[in-house]
C-alpha cells in the first residue's frame, strides 16, 4: 500500500476549470496580453485549419497527422508502454488513461500546483504541461514506481512517519518533486527544501511536516548509501 | 483542459525544422520547453494548426566560451544555466537569474530561447540580456542574422523573429562572476515578477534592466546616466520609472509598479557587489 490515496478509476475526461477569476489570475490573462492572443485565435477561427498530411522526406522531419493517432512508446516505472494517442494528449492524461496509472493527480491543470509531477529521465516535470509525444522514448517514473515491491521508498516512509500529508491529494506530486529534488540536492537545508518544492502546493498541511518529511528522507537516504558504501568496503576487504 | 487538435512534427535537425516552418507558414508554431506555449494552447489562446517540436535539437543545447562572450544555444534549459560553471564565472548574473525563473519543474523544461522568443516583458531573462547588450542569432531559410537586444523586443509578446525563423543562439558579453543584483518582487513563490530590477556592473559602467515595466523589457537609462554622473544609489534609483509604460492588472496599478521600480532598483544598486 502506498501512503497516498488513489482514486479507483480514472475520470474519463480532464477536469475543466473555467472559473473566470481563476483565469484572470493567471499570467495569460494579464492586461493587454490576452487581446493579442485572442485576436490571433479569432483571426484563425476557433477551429484550426486542417492541413493535409504529407510525408516530406526532403525536410528530414518526422510528420504525424492531425487527429489521427500517432504511436508513442516509453518506459513507465520500468515497464514498456506503447499506445496510439492524439498528438494533443497531455502526459498526465496518457499516464492516467492509457497506462491506467491513476496515482498521478490533476490539481490545477494550469502548471501551478505540481500535483501532476512525475520524473521524466530523472527530472521532475509537471505532466499537465507536457505532451505525451514529447516523452516518446523517455524513462518515466510515477508514484507507483517508487516502492520496490513491498518495500517503501525512503520518501514514502518519511511522509508516513512525519505526517507529511492530510488529504493526500498533493502527496504523489510532492513526493515525486522531492525525489527529483533530493537527487539534485542530497544535503538540503530547510530553506533549500522550501525553495526546491516551490512548484508544489498543499492546501492542508501548512508545509511544515512536508519539509520535515523531505529532510528525514534525505537523512535516511544518506544513511542508506553510507551503509551500502560500508558493505561494499567490507566485501572488498574480505574479497567477497 | 485539452488543446485544439494540431499536427505534430518532430524536428530532428535545424534544417528540417526550418523546412517545416516554410511549408506551414504562420499556421505553425515552434515548441521548445512548452512552459509558455502549452498553457496558452490549453486555454486556447494559441491555436496553432501545426506544432513543430524543437525539443530534441540537442545541437542547440550548449553553453560555450565565445571569446568576448558566452554563446548559449537556444534550446539550453534554465536548469542547465543555473548549474553551469562557465556561465557562473563569465556571466554570473545570467546564471543567478535563471535560478529565479518559475520552479524546479519549469526550469527542467523551459529554455532560454523560449523565454526570449516568447517576448513576455514579465520574464526574468530578457531584461538581463538587454542590460548586458546580448546579441540574438536568428536563422531562416534564407540565412542567418544577428540582432542586438536593443532592437529585438518590439512590443507585447512581439519580437523581430518572423514566423518562419528560429532563434538559434544567444551571445552574452562577459560581465564576470560578481557585481550584480536581481531584485524580483512577486507575491507567490514560482510566479512571474510583478516588477523586477537587475543592476549589473560592466567595466566601469552600471547597467539597469527592468522587468514588467512596459510592453517590452526596458533599460532604466535615467538611472544609468545619473550613476555615470556620480549620483548615489538612492538618488539615481529615483529615476527608475522615468520613460516606462507600466500596465495595471490584478497585481498592481501602474503607479504602484513605478514605486516598486524605484525601490527595487535602489535595493539592487545597494546590494550589487
Ligand atoms: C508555473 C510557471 C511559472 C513560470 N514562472 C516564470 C518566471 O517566474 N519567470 C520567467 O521568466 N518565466 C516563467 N515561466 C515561463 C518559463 O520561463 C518558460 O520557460 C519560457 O517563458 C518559455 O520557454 P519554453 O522553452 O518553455 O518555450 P515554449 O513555451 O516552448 O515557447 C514559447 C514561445 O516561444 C517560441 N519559441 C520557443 N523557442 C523558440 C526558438 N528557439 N526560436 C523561435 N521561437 C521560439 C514558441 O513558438 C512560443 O511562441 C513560468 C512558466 C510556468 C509554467
Ligand atoms: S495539475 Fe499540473 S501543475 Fe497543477
Ligand atoms: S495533503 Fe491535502 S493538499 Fe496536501
Amino acid at each position: 500500500m502506498l501512503p497516498s490515496c488513489s482514486t479507483p478509476q480514472a475520470p474519463s475526461r480532464e477536469r475543466v476549470t473555467r472559473d473566470r477569476e481563476f483565469r484572470r489570475r493567471t499570467r495569460f490573462w494579464n492586461s493587454q496580453t490576452d487581446v493579442t492572443f485572442t485576436e490571433r485565435s479569432e483571426q484563425r477561427g476557433s477551429e484550426p485549419k486542417k492541413i493535409a498530411c504529407t510525408e516530406t522526406a526532403s525536410v528530414r522531419a518526422e510528420v504525424t497527422c492531425q487527429d489521427a493517432a500517432m504511436q508513442i512508446a516509453m518506459l513507465v516505472n520500468g515497464v514498456g508502454q506503447s499506445h496510439d494517442v492524439e498528438a494533443r494528449t497531455l502526459l498526465v492524461q496518457y499516464l492516467r488513461e492509457s497506462c491506467t496509472l491513476t496515482g498521478t493527480k490533476v490539481g490545477c491543470d494550469t502548471s501551478s500546483c505540481g500535483a501532476c509531477t512525475v520524473l521524466v529521465d530523472g527530472e521532475s516535470v509537471k505532466s499537465c504541461t507536457m505532451f505525451a509525444a514529447q516523452a516518446d522514448g523517455a524513462d518515466v517514473t510515477t508514484v507507483e514506481g517508487l516502492a520496490d515491491g513491498p518495500n517503501w521508498h525512503a520518501i514514502q516512509t518519511a511522509f508516513h512517519e512525519q505526517h507529511g500529508l492530510k488529504c493526500g491529494y498533493c502527496t504523489a506530486g510532492m513526493m515525486m518533486a522531492a525525489v527529483g529534488f533530493l537527487a539534485e540536492n542530497p544535503n538540503p537545508t530547510d530553506r533549500d527544501v522550501r525553495l526546491g518544492l516551490e512548484g508544489n502546493l498543499c492546501r492542508c498541511t501548512g508545509y511544515q511536516n512536508i519539509v520535515a518529511s523531505v529532510l528525514a528522507a534525505a537523512d535516511s537516504m544518506k544513511l542508506g548509501s553510507m551503509k551500502l558504501g560500508s558493505m561494499e568496503a567490507d566485501s572488498m576487504e574480505t574479497g567477497q | 483542459m485539452i488543446p485544439a487538435s494540431f499536427e505534430y512534427v518532430r524536428a530532428d535537425s535545424v534544417d528540417g525544422l526550418l523546412g517545416a516552418l516554410t511549408e506551414h507558414g504562420d499556421e505553425a508554431k515552434i515548441l521548445a520547453g512548452g512552459m509558455s506555449l502549452i498553457p496558452l494552447m490549453k486555454f486556447r489562446l494559441a491555436v496553432p494548426s501545426v506544432l513543430v517540436d524543437a525539443g530534441r535539437l540537442d545541437d542547440l543545447r550548449y553553453i560555450r566560451d565565445g571569446g568576448d562572450h558566452v554563446a548559449i544555444g537556444a534550446l539550453t534549459r534554465h536548469r542547465d544555466l543555473e548549474t553551469n560553471d562557465l556561465l557562473g564565472a563569465e556571466c554570473g548574473v545570467v546564471r543567478a537569474v535563471a535560478a529565479e525563473v518559475g520552479d524546479n519543474q519549469v526550469r527542467h523544461r523551459g529554455t532560454i530561447g523560449g523565454s526570449v522568443a516568447h517576448g513576455d516583458s514579465a520574464s526574468d531573462l530578457p531584461a538581463v540580456l538587454l542590460a548586458l547588450d546580448a546579441d540574438f542569432v536568428i536563422r531562416g531559410a534564407s540565412g542567418e542574422r544577428v540582432v542586438a537586444a536593443a532592437d529585438f523586443f518590439t512590443g507585447y509578446f512581439e519580437t523581430v523573429i518572423a514566423p518562419d525563423e528560429l532563434l538559434t543562439e544567444v551571445r552574452v558579453p562577459k560581465s564576470g562572476p560578481a557585481g550584480f543584483s536581481y531584485q524580483k518582487f512577486n507575491r507567490r513563490a514560482q510566479d512571474w515578477a510583478i516588477v523586477g530590477s537587475v543592476a549589473v556592473r560592466v567595466g566601469d559602467s552600471t547597467r539597469v534592466g527592468l522587468v514588467n515595466m512596459g510592453p517590452t523589457p526596458l533599460r532604466a537609462r535615467g538611472v544609468e546616466m545619473a550613476l555615470a554622473e556620480g549620483a548615489s544609489a538612492t538618488d539615481a534609483a529615483g529615476a527608475a520609472a522615468e520613460g516606462t509604460e507600466a500596465s495595471a492588472d490584478i497585481n498592481a496599478t501602474a503607479e504602484y509598479r513605478g514605486h516598486l521600480a524605484r525601490v527595487l532598483t535602489r535595493r539592487a544598486l545597494e546590494a550589487m557587489v
